[in-house]
């Protein structure tokens, strides 16, 4: 007779056992499938944020050649040069006229910085410095800092 | 006999494997809308850059005449062919400098690609576009067309504005004031500079262009 409870208790507590391995299985499956995708999830994002930055580079160096080239071509008079307002995207370029580029020659350099994610008080990033060789002439002559 | 699994406890397996299931597809649609944004963005700007980089090093050796090649800039709004000189290989692999050659860039709304073709060979650039617009810097103010031939000589410099498709089957037109999504002013090496006297028209056209889009 007790032999019989004993063994109903142990049958019991086997089959417990194996519903409590069951639940500890799937727990640790979810925890296994929550680090994961966590995990690829935040390699995606920085993916993504990567591209985007990529893709501010590309705006901001479109930004430089483009008003160096505007210089180049006499579209920017002396009295422009400087900072411009930040654009829609959040791009604001400011163009200087350095000195060393030989007898007749300047060298202009546009400094892209981004006020999109600018902090109050912060300065802003810079994201793109381009340089170029332009002809000097009236108008144009080495920039204060 | 073994018993059964009660309602309730059938009724939280259904509602763990539900919000199993339905977090495995937030993250799969998630990760296939990252992937799918990633491999635009990067085709994007290997195309647009190939694009570019061909214009300015045309840009950077026009000339005015051609010979067989033609005349020296020659485009419209939605193309623009520039004769340069570049490099060639004569016999034995020797270099033959100041071999003409032609840079093609041009825009096919029919199939919203560009297509670039530069002395023998044709790229059809990959990624969708939806609008490229080129206009010209003359001495005088921006024009929609330029032809060297008709003694123009050189433009001071092209503008390259290109929109890319990124919601596939619009047919709609672009507004007038859409940002686009690149752009960049190439100057010409050798051509003139703005007539001082155009710069402040030029200046309005650019300020009422800029109200436009505010």
């Amino acid at each position: 007779m007790n032999d019989r409870r004993d063994g109903r208790k142990s049958q019991t507590g086997a089959r417990s056992r194996r519903r409590g391995g069951i639940l500890l299985e799937l727990l640790l499956a979810i925890a296994l499938f929550a680090a994961a995708a966590s995990f690829t999830t935040s390699a995606m994002r920085s993916a993504v944020d990567g591209i985007r930055r990529t893709e501010l580079r590309a705006r901001a160096f479109d930004l430089a050649a483009t008003r160096l080239a505007e210089l180049d071509a006499g579209l920017i008079a002396a009295s422009d040069l400087g900072e411009d307002r930040p654009r829609a995207d959040g791009l604001s370029v400011r163009v200087e006229i350095l000195p060393g580029a030989g007898v007749g020659l300047s060298r202009a350099r546009a400094t892209v910085r981004d006020f999109s994610d600018a902090v109050e008080g912060a300065e802003p990033t810079i994201v793109a410095v381009h340089e170029r060789v332009v002809e000097q002439r009236e108008g144009v002559r080495e920039s204060r800092r | 006999m073994t018993r059964g699994f009660s309602l309730l406890e059938a009724l939280v397996g259904v509602a763990i494997a539900s919000a199993f299931l339905g977090a495995i597809a937030i993250f799969t649609t998630n990760l296939g809308d990252s992937r799918a944004r990633l491999a635009r963005s990067s085709r994007e700007i290997v195309c647009i850059e190939s694009v570019f980089g061909a214009i300015e090093r045309a840009c950077a050796s026009a000339v005015v005449s051609g010979g067989q090649q033609g005349a020296g800039i020659v485009g419209n709004e939605t193309s623009v062919r520039i004769v340069c000189s570049t490099i060639g290989l004569g016999r034995d692999g020797q270099q033959i400098f100041s071999e003409l050659g032609a840079t093609a860039v041009s825009f096919d709304p029919g199939s919203r690609r560009i297509s670039l073709r530069r002395g023998g060979s044709l790229d059809m650039i990959g990624a969708p576009v939806r609008e490229m617009r080129v206009r010209y810097l003359a001495v005088d103010g921006w024009q929609d067309a330029f032809d060297t031939a008709e003694g123009a000589g050189f433009p001071v410099g092209i503008e390259v504005s290109v929109w890319f498709d990124r919601a596939s089957g619009t047919e709609d037109e672009l507004p007038a004031d859409a940002v686009p999504d690149r752009s960049r002013f190439f100057r010409v090496m050798g051509a003139p500079r703005v007539d001082p006297l155009a710069i402040r028209r030029i200046d309005r056209e650019r300020e009422a262009a800029r109200e436009e889009q505010r």
